[in-house]
């Protein structure tokens, strides 16, 4: 009922412009406080040394990698259940920024793993499934760029969110299936974090800065949507208008 | 941090350039957006004006 009552665009128009500039102002908060954190407050790892620094980028980005597809194929289920126009624009907005975690959990991922492992790649099972995920959203992309139809688009891409999501528990999971050179979970696991305290605070503000993040953009770029939506009626009454007269 | 500076400095750089782009685009995109909307308003205001 209340997915319904923010479904309306006008509504959400309303609502979104009101949210987004208070969400730019905590992330950029929480984002500078987490990263200076991360880089000089939190003491060396004993093993590590300070190279694990990275997994305050790393972890943050490979989560919402997960989460914005999570995300989108949630919205487009409810856009293929319910056709309402919104939830499809809400998980075309996503995806662009899905793909920029993807793409920057597989860079930083790389960069630590050459430190550690002695290679920036290789084809593991966490790796690989990372990979398959940016491929997924750029062909997710590529669908709605390819199909002129706005609504067959919006079928098409949804299809290819729905049947992509399987990749998602692949990834988290990856690491308990199969050996793999990538660390298994150390935060979202039975027992509690395994991370001390002055590690884990830092990297839970970084991943609360990077959910803010998403929330932000995602606002601005439905918002860009509608409003493209909106112009396009309103070209076409235009149109229609000087013909008329 | 020493050697690993080599590793975490780009990393870091990556992401803040990455989000800030990102965000530049969305943002100027909707308000590219927002003033073509209101422009666009304001023709079909006049022309339904003219039509009176």
């Amino acid at each position: 009922m209340l997915m319904h009552k923010f479904a309306n665009p006008a509504r959400f128009l309303r609502i979104s412009k009101i949210i987004a500039p208070w969400c730019f102002i905590l992330t950029m908060i929480s984002l500078v406080i987490g990263l200076y954190w991360g880089l000089f407050i939190a003491p060396d790892d004993y093993q590590m040394g300070s190279a694990y620094r990275i997994i305050f980028v790393h972890v943050p980005a490979s989560y919402m990698s997960m989460f914005c597809y999570g995300f989108m194929a949630f919205a487009s289920a409810v856009g293929i259940i319910w056709k309402h126009p919104l939830a499809d624009q809400s998980a075309r907005a996503a995806a662009p920024i899905g793909a920029a975690f993807t793409a920057l959990a597989l860079f930083t991922g790389s960069l630590w793993g050459k430190p550690m492992w002695g290679t920036y790649w290789i084809w593991d099972a966490r790796l690989t499934s990372e990979l398959v995920l940016l491929f997924l959203y750029f062909g997710y992309m590529a669908v709605w760029q390819a199909v002129d139809d706005q609504s067959k688009a919006a079928r098409i891409a949804a299809i290819v969110a729905l049947v992509g999501v399987i990749n998602v528990p692949i990834i988290k999971f990856s690491v308990d299936w199969w050996n793999t050179l990538h660390q298994p979970a150390s935060i979202i696991k039975s027992g509690g974090a395994s991370i001390h305290p002055d590690m884990l605070w830092p990297l839970l503000i970084c991943i609360l800065a990077f959910n803010l993040y998403f929330i932000t953009i995602l606002l601005w770029r439905i918002q860009s949507l509608i409003l493209q939506r909106q112009i396009r009626g309103l070209r076409l009454r235009i149109a229609e208008g000087t013909n008329n007269g | 941090m020493g050697d690993y500076a080599l590793y975490i400095w780009p990393c870091y750089s990556a992401v803040v350039l990455i989000m800030s782009v990102l965000g530049f685009i969305s943002w100027n995109s909707k308000n590219n957006d927002q003033k073509k909307f209101t422009e666009l308003n304001r023709q079909l205001q006049e022309l339904n004006n003219q039509d009176l």
